[in-house]
């Protein structure tokens, strides 16, 4: 167990193919690293410390900025597939053999284009507010690259529910994303954030044929994780990614928003222990019969 | 644990609630509400998954009961859901009980839910497996590939709930087995299987159930304001699976969990990482 916490980890850089990507490290070493894909206009201080924190307890954490966002080199690109290929590189740079693709929103698209190309990269998936490429309505018209402009506005609108406990919530997120104080990362540039939105536009848009046959040649154990009210990703598209994967399960929080896992955390956190302690979901007939009579 | 049998050791009681009396095993550590456990059309008391039985009692009471008509209960099975609710709000009230969990699965989430809207100040937390809302989608009829199985000539219980309640492949159906063994693991004071009526009611009974009313098709639901786990397998045929996100859509306080490569009886192919979870919604 490293010391480091997200407050505290030093963002580092590694380079590969001549972008150098700014990335933290934390948590429990020796373990498959989480590798965590952030939302769209975000960079590394965008995760809840709360959660980072929480899955460092059990696994090594590795926060990454995608090319051109925040702190990192180069330039975003327009499409979720090259938005994998600097995800791959940067794996490669680090000598990773195998990760756990943990993918928030357009980080979630990321997540999936990941483990469609390189299966044996990716153990488990963990998509969380996201949907599949051309989903329902992933149109991301009520987007703009100036969404920065109020941040707490965006957020409170876009990752929590109306309720008065989910923008209680909201506010008590909001201000744990101020608890790292030195080394933050630099804000999201508006050139890169027009071509994220170009990014997920594009991977809403629904294809001529094929609609989500993409979806059952990615066969790791998945765990979707949605808010019932998600505004951003609405939430029949994890349904459909629950119906369309061969081996995923779906969690769905109640009275919450694209930030449901955020707003709960401590059943997520839970629920996410569960998942990866449990890799293939399946219980050996024998052990099944030995616990119940025992 | 010292109670890690109790599903298969306590012994079945009886309780009048007015001239019938309903069959019914109590076990578990006092002191918490108890989880009142709902069956299956046609099921009896037998066919809770120990796993999930004796993991509750480790927390809280447990009580597992059969419909009239079903197993040692007496009475003939009623032929509506308000009905069946009306006598497990009696059997609540008989037994003192001022607070209790609801644990339903099939037509048992649906009595769950009727007893919810009935009675709810009966009701603290609800669990709903397999299940759907009066006026789903699908649950105007059984669908052919149900009648099918339903309607096989020569073949056993065990064969059916295999077919019924679990996925098309080799590792849903391994984990079926596995279920049946574990609910045939009680040898003594085990109740007798349903007869005709009870099938031949609780058909009825769903039949009302599934009617699609001419407005407010979920209007009931908003009224279900405790606090709800909807599970169920990817691949339901008898409930079909989009009635439970309907569930979680259009219930107050409802969280979901659909698992992969499963059906109707997820709850029992996941049973272990289900005990889990339902822990971590406790204490989350």
């Amino acid at each position: 167990m490293s010391n480091y916490t997200h407050e505290t980890v030093p963002t580092q850089f590694v380079e590969a193919n001549g972008i150098r990507y700014a990335y933290r490290r934390f948590g429990k070493r020796g373990t498959i690293p989480l590798l965590l894909l952030g939302y769209f206009n975000s960079n590394l201080d965008g995760w809840d410390p709360d959660v980072t924190n929480g899955l460092a307890a059990d696994h090594e954490v590795i926060l990454l900025d995608n090319a051109g966002d925040g702190a990192s080199g180069g330039k975003t690109p327009p499409t979720v597939v090259e938005m994998t290929k600097h995800c791959v590189a940067f794996c490669r740079a680090l000598s990773l053999k195998q990760i756990h693709a943990v993918g928030f929103s357009l980080g979630g698209m990321i997540a999936q284009q990941f483990a469609l190309e390189h299966p044996q990269l990716v153990g488990q998936l963990i998509l969380l507010g996201t949907g599949p490429r051309g989903g329902e309505g992933m149109t991301f018209t009520e987007l703009s690259a100036e969404e920065q402009a109020d941040p707490v506005a965006f957020l409170l609108g876009a990752f929590f529910s109306p309720s008065e406990a989910s923008q209680a919530a909201g506010r008590e997120y909001i201000k744990r994303l101020e608890s790292r104080k030195s080394d933050r990362d630099l804000p999201v540039s508006r050139e890169s954030a027009v071509a994220q939105l170009a990014a997920i536009r594009e991977w809403g848009t629904i294809p001529a044929t094929g609609r989500y046959a993409t979806l059952k040649s990615i066969t790791h154990p998945t765990l979707i994780v949605h808010g019932n009210k998600d505004i951003v990703v609405i939430p029949i598209n994890a349904f459909i990614l629950a119906e369309h994967l061969p081996n995923a399960q779906l969690i769905m929080y109640p009275d919450s928003s694209h930030g449901a896992f955020y707003q709960h955390r401590k059943a997520f956190l839970e629920h996410v222990k569960i998942f990866l302690s449990d890799g293939d979901s399946v219980v050996p007939e024998q052990d099944s019969i030995k616990s119940s009579v025992a | 644990m010292s109670n890690i049998n109790l599903n298969e050791t306590t012994p079945t009681q009886f309780q009048d609630i007015g001239g019938v009396s309903l069959a019914y095993r109590h076990f578990g550590k006092e002191g918490a509400p108890p989880a009142v456990c709902l069956q299956h059309f046609t099921g009896t008391m037998n066919n809770f998954d120990p796993i999930h039985t004796n993991r509750l009692a480790q927390d809280r009471p447990v009580i597992l009961v059969d419909y009239q008509g079903v197993g040692r209960s007496g009475g003939k099975t009623p032929d509506s859901m308000p009905a069946i609710a009306a006598d497990i709000i009696a059997f609540v009230k008989a037994l003192g009980l001022k607070k209790i969990d609801l644990f339903g699965f099939s037509i048992g989430g649906m009595v769950a839910q009727q007893v919810a809207l009935d009675a709810p100040e009966l009701v603290r937390r609800i669990l709903l497996a397999g299940n759907g809302p009066s006026a789903g989608e699908g649950m105007q009829e059984f669908s052919p590939e149900v009648l099918e199985i339903v309607n096989r000539p020569n073949s056993t219980n065990q064969e059916r709930s295999l077919d019924l309640f679990f996925a098309k492949s080799p590792t849903s159906y391994a984990a079926g087995k596995a279920w049946l063994k574990r609910i045939a693991a009680r040898k003594l004071d085990r109740e007798p299987e349903a007869k005709p009526q009870v099938a031949e009611a609780q058909l009825v009974a769903l039949a009302k159930w599934g009617a699609i009313p001419a407005t407010d098709r979920y209007g009931d639901l908003k009224n279900i304001k405790q606090r709800t786990l909807v599970v169920n397998g990817k691949n339901d045929i008898m409930v079909p699976t989009i009635n439970s996100y309907i569930l979680q859509q259009q219930l107050p306080d409802a969280r979901l969990i659909l698992y992969p490569d499963s059906g109707h009886g997820s709850q029992f192919q996941f049973s272990e990482e289900f005990a889990a979870l339902r822990y971590a919604f406790d204490v989350a």
